[in-house]
């Protein structure tokens, strides 16, 4: 019944559906609403404010962002990773060129924490000190900024305003893409701070990711199918506990679809 | 105590906040001063919400300088659509 319905199998639809959705404003916006997803809310399509954008001016502001913090928070404790893994256009884009062909590899364990330090220092502490015009914000080095903002307006200028800035920004974009088709959703593992501010709350989200624990072969099939690949699907299935319970986890629900759900073993059958 | 009701209440309590940020953020209104109208030495500003200061944070709508925000456009015009310099 359970595997009749597979919601991963629609991901891909989603995400692109998300995509044009989010990016389809013909002039009235919504942007005093932060969505938590990495999309530049200066792109001329934007409906939502990015959080990120937010939190820096309000550090260079030095004002609490109690709209923005409550909303993020709201989401996050409804839905923990959801919007990364379902709604996110950049982690579609990475999970796209992670499918071209090439050499894969996995990133080191300890790299999934870089993330929190971007997001202290580069989101809150930097602009915080040296204002949101600061050169070492995130949306300095935003690769969705480069790619929704950036280059659009290079072209329609003619390359008019490239700058040093600008050089770094574009170069931080093409090692970020690089990077994603080499290692599944690199960027959202080592440096993306909304997953940072999401991640903790994968814990005690109310979303949750069922698998039917009892029937579990350690088969791999899961852990295989994770585009996190240090969320460890598996270990959380072996424990009893929704695999989604982990600081990597984007919630794709991919661990579920592939999962074979075998029917429970007789008793006393060997393995 | 079981880890799920532990999740929940850490869930409830998070929510609850949640709605408290958000309640406050409702509530709470900026002085944004403009500082091209300066009459008679006094300083002009506006009171705006926080949803207004965070739709002037997407395209840096206002700047600090000393305690006060500044606003950077004449909020009497239409707005438009505008990006963020940063």
């Amino acid at each position: 019944m359970l595997k009749d319905f597979s919601i991963a199998a629609h991901r891909r639809a989603v995400q692109f559906f998300s995509l044009f959705a989010l990016h389809s404003s013909w002039g009235p916006e919504i942007k005093w609403l932060c969505n938590p997803v990495l999309s530049c809310h200066s792109c001329a399509l934007a409906w939502f404010a990015c959080p990120i954008g937010v939190f820096v001016h309000y550090s260079g502001y030095h004002i609490f962002p109690f709209l923005a913090v409550g909303t993020v928070l709201l989401l996050g404790v409804l839905i923990g990773r959801l919007l990364c893994g379902w709604v996110c256009p950049f982690g579609l884009l990475q999970d796209l060129l992670h499918k071209l062909p090439g050499p894969k590899l996995k990133l080191p364990s300890w790299t999934g924490y870089i993330k929190y330090v971007v997001l202290v220092m580069m989101v809150f502490l930097l602009p915080f000190l040296f204002t949101e015009r600061t050169a070492y914000s995130f949306c300095r080095i935003c690769p969705a900024s480069a790619i929704q903002v950036t280059l659009p307006n290079l072209f329609s200028a003619g390359f008019a305003g490239f700058n040093t800035a600008t050089a770094i920004k574009l170069a931080i974009l093409a090692l970020i893409l690089a990077a994603a088709v080499v290692s599944s959703r690199s960027f959202c593992k080592t440096l993306c701070p909304i997953g940072a501010m999401l991640a903790p709350l994968n814990f005690i989200s109310l979303w949750k990711i069922r698998v039917p624990t009892e029937n579990c072969v350690s088969c791999g099939k899961c852990e295989t199918a994770c585009p996190q690949q240090d969320a460890a699907p598996a270990a959380h299935i072996i424990q009893g506990t929704p695999p989604n319970r982990d600081l990597e986890c984007i919630v794709c629900h991919e661990c579920q679809t592939t999962c074979p759900r075998p029917k429970p073993r007789p008793q006393g059958s060997a393995n | 105590m079981r880890r799920v009701t532990k999740e929940r209440i850490a869930a409830a309590f998070l929510l609850s906040v949640a709605a408290l940020l958000l309640a406050v953020g409702a509530l709470r209104t900026y002085k944004v001063y403009d500082d091209s109208t300066e009459e008679f030495g006094l300083l002009s500003f506006t009171r705006i919400s926080d949803a207004e200061l965070v739709v002037d944070a997407t395209f840096s709508g206002v700047e600090q300088r000393g305690e006060r925000l500044y606003s950077t456009y004449d909020r009497s015009e239409p707005r438009g659509r505008r990006a963020c310099p940063t």
